[in-house]
């Protein structure tokens, strides 16, 4: 007869480390009006009547159902399924009790399409509704869980006011940004808020999403695509130019705590990526000449990459791990589920995708290194 | 009804799983997906190949194909399954994927449908299950 989840073929998997960090979790709320109690009353109005842009995908397409992974839909019916989890009992039994997770890192998911809001002030009372929805919802009902802050970058007054305001708040650990932006992360204009982060040992975490969206330039310098596979083509270009702009500007160098966490990026196109930056250093250094070595080693300080998506290998795993190498991966990779998207890794596979001398550093030491704030 | 050594597991009542329905049973060691396609049964082990993921509780939609860009046609036989972990696809009366039929494949079984008469006179082998003799089952052999 029919049975119920999880299912004797997956469940009950030994867990292969001591302790597991999971640096990227969206969680979301199932209806919008949950989300109007933390909006400041002077907002509900318009918050109410024309809802909240919280779509970040103008590609109206994604992989799995509705980007989420279809199995929880089959073994919850009553609870939607998307890229958020808007349901806590749901993450707890398929994600946190069901593999031990120790510890996670809510990225969220529903305030990316605000990041590139018209009235970025608003924006901002938005994300600030949605931060103290979160820490009260899911934060204040799971003690396993931290919190990726959302701010609006295009409004820095308001993103250093935010950080600043929860700061205090030791759940807090990151500061999560888009890809999608106006100009690259390491121009001037956001370097108040990068400072306020840096203050506060707020690690930045950057994921794609609201590129194509409101003011935000399309996802290609080439225009937007057609279909969803084409935009996910083009995710490295989403992450590799704020990558370059965050070493080239020199904001690590005027703040030498700020730690940059690359989410959901793939690691794959990285090592070319740095050799990129090393070899035209070696012939452009004159045109920034506060950059006195080579950007790969400012990577290899200030930067690390998750885990997820790793399904950019071929059968002879060798090549895998060559690359895993050339980016340092032992010291580089925190691991990252990206629960509940089709595209997650189950924490025991990504284990076993790792010799185990470095399973300890991927799962968790890395990410007490990335994110000081841990604990 | 054991065939080639395999053992007859009851999954339902025949009118519990009607055309375009799925039912995943659990069978003994294993979790068995069956699937009704247009009154033919067919089996998947609820395991994708690629990582262990609940196969069978994956997208059901028909086979699409193009032989020209836009030209979306879906086939009238063929029914894929798109695992709910990373989408592989597997067509469900074969359990072949599409990428590389040959080679990566969904582990499958047989499924039938029987009277509740032919399962009590003739099978003392079928486990335990409430049968009717005035009903009709799906057995799947695993």
């Amino acid at each position: 007869m029919a049975v119920t989840s999880p299912g004797k073929d997956q469940a009950s998997r030994r867990k292969l480390v001591s302790q597991i960090v999971d640096t990227d979790l969206h969680h979301g709320f199932e209806d919008e009006q949950e989300i109007l109690d933390h909006v400041p009353p002077e907002y509900r109005e318009r918050t109410s009547w024309y809802g909240l842009p919280v779509d970040f995908n103008p590609v109206q397409n994604n992989g799995g159902m509705r980007g989420g992974r279809s199995d929880l839909a089959f073994d919850y019916p009553e609870i939607p399924v998307s890229t958020r989890e808007s349901s806590l009992r749901r993450c707890r039994d398929t994600l946190l009790d069901r593999y031990d997770i120790d510890l996670a890192i809510l990225t969220g998911g529903q305030m990316y399409g605000q990041t590139g809001g018209m009235d970025s002030q608003y924006a901002s009372i938005m994300a600030r509704a949605f931060n103290d929805w979160t820490l009260k919802r899911w934060l204040d009902e799971d003690d396993r869980l931290r919190y990726a802050m959302a701010v609006i970058p295009l409004d820095p007054h308001g993103a250093v006011a935010e950080i600043q305001r929860l700061a205090g708040d030791p759940r807090v650990v990151a500061v999560h940004l888009n890809t999608g932006a106006m100009r690259p992360f390491g121009n001037p204009m956001y370097h108040p808020i990068w400072e306020a982060a840096a203050e506060h040992d707020l690690t930045l975490q950057l994921h794609l999403g609201g590129e194509g969206v409101g003011v935000h330039p399309p996802m290609t310098s080439a225009g937007f695509p057609t279909h969803y596979i084409e935009r996910r083509m083009a995710e490295p270009g989403l992450y590799l130019p704020h990558l370059a702009s965050f070493i080239f500007e020199g904001v690590f160098g005027k703040y030498p705590n700020l730690k940059l966490v690359l989410a959901e990026s793939g690691f794959t196109c990285l090592p070319h990526f740095l050799w990129r930056m090393d070899a035209c250093w070696k012939g452009l250094r004159h045109q920034v000449p506060w950059i006195k070595e080579l950007p790969s080693e400012i990577f290899y300080r200030h930067v690390w990459v998750t885990t997820q998506p790793m399904y950019e290998y071929n059968e002879d795993h060798t090549n895998l791990m060559k690359m895993v190498e050339w980016l340092r991966g032992d010291q580089r990779f925190v691991y990252a589920s990206d629960y509940p998207h089709w595209d997650w890794d189950d924490p025991n596979d990504a284990a076993r995708t790792f010799p185990s001398e470095m399973r300890e550093r991927v799962f968790s030491q890395n990410a007490h290194e990335a994110y000081p704030r841990l604990q | 009804m054991s065939t080639r050594g395999r053992r007859a597991h009851v999954v339902c009542r025949a009118d519990e799983l009607g055309p375009g329905q799925r039912v995943i049973a659990d069978c003994g060691a294993v979790e068995v997906g069956v699937f009704n396609l247009d009154g033919e049964y067919f089996a998947l082990l609820n395991r994708c190949p690629h990582k262990s993921a609940p196969l069978c509780k994956g997208v059901h939609r028909g086979y699409l194909t193009a032989d020209e860009p836009r030209q979306i046609k879906m086939s009238a036989s063929k029914e894929v399954i798109g695992c709910p972990w990373h989408g592989w696809e597997f067509e469900i009366r074969t359990g072949r994927s599409y990428f590389n039929p040959h080679r990566v494949r969904a582990r499958s079984y047989d499924a039938v449908r029987v009277s509740g008469q032919e399962l009590a006179d003739e099978d003392p082998s079928v486990p335990t299950f409430p049968v009717q003799r005035e009903d009709e089952y799906i057995v799947v052999y695993v």
